[in-house]
């Protein structure tokens, strides 16, 4: 065979060659499974919750946050909370000054300060409200937010407006 | 099935051929013993026509009468008998004599002498003729399976190791051996890299040299410095290129690992857990690793003795994870901030890491899983459909996509000279596994969830370009023979990450990430000039030259966000006397979810014109963090040499050979070496022969310039160093001084023989000792040398040093057996080398520390450092070959013993019981009680590779075989050094068996 001919025959295995390979090699992809809702929450309206003069010195803050994907997620921050407190804490209707009912039983309290008196909901950080347009109707919302000393103490230890009944000390 | 089709369509582009008769000549070949050969190749010369003798020896073929006919076949001397217009040709071939007859020129200046002629062992592997039947096709495997001093641990991971596998010699370090391309000094890659015998070196990247482009390759097993200068500690590999003309052959490979079954868990430690043994399960059995090669080679005559030979080589190798999957709760993918929505960025907002726990907290569940269920990290894995393979640390097998084009010529000037010329350029692209897997539990490096969810696995990704390319002009000049050339060698890597983040961009962080450019070249310019008197005595020869050398090394920097920081853990204040606190007014918390209040508690207080890093994210790219300007180099060196060698028979029994050689750096010195050597024959076919030399080797450019910060793990825990160059203030500040030459001292005396026809031995013994041996040192901290801390804070440094006596005493065996057996020829070959590595004892320089001589010198002669290097890697290796060549078969079986590897901790640690019992979901197994060190022996390994292979036509032959073909896998490792990968990798490697088939061709 001439060179020609060989050097012909080379580059045809050559090409033939090349359909066992792909340029790319095929790479791992990253484990993106997750729901709904993840992520950085931005929006929020804050409340004062104050502390009851003669019971506690208890205070802090209720946070409303926009959750990504319709909820709204209620965070209660609170200071000079023990390390042994359990403190039950509740939405109620109207303001402060009035008797209404209960709305939402929230989460318990208890100190979360790793080594500080800071106190949140122990069984998640956010109450999960799952009404739509609560949170862009919050501010419309006739309701206020108590904490109590215990499960069978209902002394009112830190209270607050929300909604109606308040201006949020800070918002975004 | 796309291959399938292309693979047949390939088959039938091999056997087509044109057919043209005039006429038919026919004839008989024998063996020099009268033996007929069936399965010889019989060519027309300059043609694809042939056919192959049969069972008898006979052949007949339709020819020109003009025709030429080539009669080929393993194990003896290709022959061409001219037609001459007769119809009947019997033709005797003589037996390929080779191992005993070839001329080596290694380690010679001479012409050349046999293998039993010459003053230090010479391994000369006949690369041209094994590839057929053996299941590597990179060069470095080839060597490893044949020559058992030799050694190229391909990594599964770390960082940047499996992107250059190292070769190296009699268990020494890949850059103490010096590698040549038909005896002109090859260039070495850019990368610093890992090496299996415990110190990083760069090393001679031999997967860019095809290997269908190499006719032998030589190993000279002695210090050679004193004839070829520096890095010649363990000894010289010459590679020599093939010329042949008139014929084009290639191989088209195609291999996988099956990865089928279940492994063998257990080792002498206990093995694995039974929640390691439980979450095997989830790792992924069958097919992978699959290798397509295919090379092609061809050379052209050139005048009346040239000839160009040009090879093309195009690899592609899969991955092949081998992972180790840890316990649960070893492994831990969601720490209890992600799991109960505790994170918060830098202003206080919350990041929601755990939405199924909340919608499942409004709705009673999540897909079935209630809300403690997905408190759990279990529980929340599961509710994802995640594994913890799929959130575990990978490694194995990088992804290699390579090609490389090679050539070697020569053309006849006038008179006596001859212009040569040889080369390579070739293009690599490697995907490893090269780091752990970032879980989200590690809050520092968890800043980018709105990427990352679930963590992520970063990958590092090298793209070589290697060049290289050798000219010269040889002839004679009255009676000097003198040789006049120029090697240029480049190695450039490009390299970048994927599935990575820097920590301080948050989500803005790119996840594809250029690192930077090494690059490192080479110029080499000789003048080589010898002349033999043969009325001195029995024969002088008087070699000398000189030798110039010019090398650059540079760092170019990466892209900024892989090694810039940004604000993604940074709070600026917008007014003054601004109380850091969050939306919910408690103090802003760290990376970790701790508030960050001053001594009483109280939130801090910042200011505008003072930011304040509130989440200590870690710095740079993941994990391997980009170069930076200050890691920038661009170093020249320049080194000029001449040597002096003599090579004296004394009497025609007796040789005497001397060499000197000075070398000049332009930034350390000069060093001047010596090396004298003997051999005597004692009788005919036995001989003895021993040798005394010194040698060095300069530190290169790479440990000199070396810059790069990264992460480390104790115990799955990262932490982050810098290694800084010598030169660097740190380095100065300790105390560090510049890097001297490694110095050596080789001794060695053996036998070579040929007892008996067909049979050849070789026993070598020596030893090595290496003085001011380059050790990289493990971090100081600014508390263990506190003049650093204005440099490197609360950083950790590392550093170069010489630091250090290392030994290297070893016997080697080789013997080799051919000889007739029915109608088939017989070869065997045994070799073995048995080793001994010691590190003698610790330089301890001055440092500015408040440490002690032995704390210093702990720091880069830890226990786990030199047990790497005395028993990290086999000192026992045996190799045996048997090939049988019968009729259109030749079958070869080669077992390979790799003797017991010990690697040691470097600290006390709790061991465990790994058999006790414990919650596999959420526990750990319990403590022995007992605090030691986790070092473990791995047991002595046995695997066979096999090849055979059938001789289809003339034009083609198919080889199918394996590699470690019983899927014989190393011991894995035991619990306490269990955190990264699973097995052993410095025996048969970890891939399990592969098998292959190939189709070769020639025409």
């Amino acid at each position: 065979m001439k060179i020609f001919n060989r050097i012909t025959v080379l580059i045809i295995l050559t090409y033939s060659s090349l359909a066992f390979f792909s340029c790319e090699q095929e790479r791992l992809e990253d484990a993106l499974e997750i729901a709904d809702g993840a992520g950085t929450l931005t929006s929020y309206m804050a409340y004062q919750l104050d502390s009851v003069a003669g019971t506690s010195d208890v205070y802090g803050r209720a946070v409303f946050w926009k959750g990504l994907e319709g909820y709204t997620y209620l965070q209660i921050s609170l200071n000079n909370v023990p390390s042994d407190a359990v403190y039950p804490s509740a939405v109620y209707a109207g303001s402060t000054t009035a008797s209404g009912s209960e709305l939402m039983e929230l989460y318990t309290i208890e100190n979360t300060g790793e080594g500080y008196d800071f106190g949140e909901f122990s069984t998640s950080k956010y109450y999960v409200i799952t009404t739509d347009g609560f949170y862009d109707g919050l501010q419309t919302y006739d309701a206020n937010i108590k904490v109590m000393a215990g499960s069978s103490d209902n002394t009112i230890i830190a209270l607050g407006d929300i909604g109606i009944n308040a201006d949020p000390v800070e918002t975004n | 099935m796309q291959k399938l089709y292309y693979l047949v369509l390939l088959t039938l582009l091999f056997i087509c051929g044109n057919a043209y008769a005039q006429s038919t000549v026919s004839g008989t070949v024998t063996a020099s013993d009268g033996s007929k050969l069936p399965g010889v190749n019989v060519l027309i010369k300059g043609s694809s026509l042939g056919t192959i003798t049969d069972m008898d020896g006979n052949f007949s073929l339709s020819v020109d009468p003009e025709a030429v006919l080539v009669f080929s076949f393993v194990g003896f001397n290709r022959k061409e008998v001219p037609v001459a217009g007769k119809t009947k040709i019997d033709v005797e071939l003589a037996e390929d004599a080779t191992e005993l007859t070839e001329l080596v020129v290694l380690g010679s200046r001479g012409a050349g002498r046999t293998k039993i002629e010459t003053a230090a062992p010479v391994d000369v592997i006949n690369i041209n003729q094994m590839a057929s039947s053996m299941p590597q096709t990179d060069l470095s495997q080839m060597l490893v399976a044949t020559a058992p001093s030799f050694s190229a641990v391909k990594s599964q991971g770390g960082d940047l190791n499996s992107h250059v596998t190292p070769p190296t010699l009699r268990g020494l370090a890949p850059n103490q051996m010096l590698v040549l391309i038909n005896g002109k000094r090859r260039h070495t890659s850019a990368l610093l890299n890992a090496s299996q015998t415990g110190t990083y070196a760069n090393a001679v990247d031999m997967s860019f040299i095809p290997s269908s482009a190499v006719g032998r390759v030589e190993i000279l097993r002695d210090g050679a410095a004193a004839q070829y200068g520096s890095d010649a500690i363990a000894g010289v590999m010459n590679i020599v290129l093939k010329e042949t003309t008139g014929q084009l052959t290639g191989n088209l490979t195609v291999g996988a690992y099956p990865n089928i079954g279940t492994p063998k868990f257990e080792n002498n430690y206990g093995g694995l857990t039974a929640g390691e043994k439980a979450l095997q399960d989830e790792v992924p059995r069958g097919i992978d690793g699959e290798s397509y090669t295919f090379d092609a080679n061809y050379g052209i005559g050139l005048g009346r003795s040239g000839y160009l030979n040009i090879t093309g080589m195009l690899r592609q190798d899969k991955p092949a994870i081998r992972p180790t999957v840890l316990d649960y709760a070893r492994y831990e993918a969601y720490d209890g901030t992600y799991l109960t929505n505790q994170r918060t960025d830098k202003y206080g907002n919350p990041i929601i890491t755990n939405p199924e726990l909340l919608i499942a907290l409004s709705e009673g569940s999540y897909k079935g899983y209630t809300p403690d269920e997905l408190s759990t990290n279990y529980g929340l894995m599961q509710a994802r459909g995640l594994t913890q393979y799929d959130l575990g640390s990978y490694l194995g097998q990088p992804g290699v996509n390579l090609g490389a084009m090679s050539f070697n010529m020569a053309v006849p000037l006038v008179g006596d000279f001859e212009f040569y010329a040889n080369g390579d350029i070739g293009f690599k692209n490697i995907e490893g596994f090269s780091c752990y897997y970032r879980s989200p539990s590690w809050t520092s490096r968890a800043s980018a969830f709105g990427l990352y969810p679930n963590g992520f696995r970063p990958q590092m990704i090298t793209t070589q370009v290697n060049t290289a390319a050798s000219v010269g002009v040889q002839g004679k000049i009255g009676e000097f023979n003198v040789d006049v050339s120029n090697t240029l060698g480049r190695n450039a890597m490009d390299i970048r990450m994927d599935h990575t983040i820097n920590n301080t961009y948050g989500d803005q962080s790119p996840t594809n990430m250029y690192l930077g450019q090494h690059s490192f070249l080479q110029n080499t310019s000789n003048v080589d000039v010898s002349r033999f008197f043969a009325d001195a005595l029995n024969g002088l020869n008087v070699g000398f030259g000189v030798e110039m050398r010019v090398e650059n090394y540079q760092i170019n920097r990466g892209q900024p966000e892989s090694w810039t920081n940004s604000d993604a853990g940074i709070y600026t204040a917008t007014s003054t006397d601004e109380l850091l606190v969050g939306p919910d007014g408690m103090p802003i918390e760290d990376q970790n979810s701790n508030p960050i209040v001053d001594g009483s508690g109280d939130p801090l207080v910042v200011q505008p014109y003072l930011s304040k890093i509130v989440k200590n994210y870690s710095q740079g790219c993941q994990c391997f963090t980009g170069f930076s300007p200050s890691n920038e180099a661009n170093e020249f060196r320049t080194v000029t040499g001449a040597y002096l060698d003599l090579e004296l028979d004394v009497t025609d029994k007796w040789l005497v050979a001397g060499a000197t050689r000075l070398e000049s750096y332009l930034d350390f010195g000069s060093v001047l070496t010596g090396k004298v050597a003997t051999r005597y024959m004692l009788f005919d076919g036995f001989s003895i022969r021993g040798s005394y030399s010194t040698g060095f080797r300069a530190p290169s450019l790479q440990e000199k310039n070396y810059s790069h910060t990264f992460t480390y793990f104790v115990n799955t825990i990262p932490a982050d160093a810098t290694i800084y160059p010598v030169g660097s203030a740190e380095a100065r500040v300790l105390g560090i001084g510049e890097l001297k030459e490694e110095t050596s001292v080789n001794m060695s005396a053996g036998i070579a023989a040929e007892l008996f026809d067909g049979f050849s031995l070789s026993v070598d013994a020596y030893k090595i000792t290496i003085e001011n041996r380059i050790f990289q040192t493990d971090p100081f901290t600014a508390s263990e040398a506190p003049a650093l801390e204005p440099l490197i804070g609360d950083g950790e440094a590392q550093f170069r040093i010489n630091g250090g006596t290392i030994s290297s005493a070893g016997l080697e065996v080789v013997s080799n057996y051919k000889t007739g057996l029915g109608t088939g020829m017989l070869d065997l070959t045994l070799a073995a080398t048995f080793r001994k590595n010691k590190f003698e004892e610790a330089t301890v320089p001055e440092l500015n520390t408040n440490l002690s001589d032995d704390e210093i010198a702990a720091k880069y002669v830890q226990r786990g450092s030199v047990a790497q290097f005395e028993t990290g890697t086999p000192s026992t290796r045996i190799i045996g070959t048997v090939n049988y060549k019968i009729g259109k078969f030749n079958f070869m079986v080669r077992p390979s013993y790799y003797g017991e590897v010990t690697s040691k901790a470097n600290n006390e640690s709790d061991l465990v019981d790994v058999s006790s019992s414990y919650d596999i979901i959420t526990g750990l197994p319990e403590g022995t009680g007992e605090v030691g060190y986790a070092d473990q022996t791995y047991s002595p390994e046995l695997i066979f590779d096999l090849g055979i292979t059938y001789v289809i036509s003339s034009n083609l032959r198919l080889t199918v075989g394996g590699n470690n073909v019983f899927n014989n896998l190393p011991d894995i490792q035991r619990y306490e050094l269990r955190d990264f990968g699973i097995y052993s990798n410095y025996q048969q490697g970890s891939g399990g068996a592969y098998y292959f088939s190939r189709l070769s061709f020639s025409f």
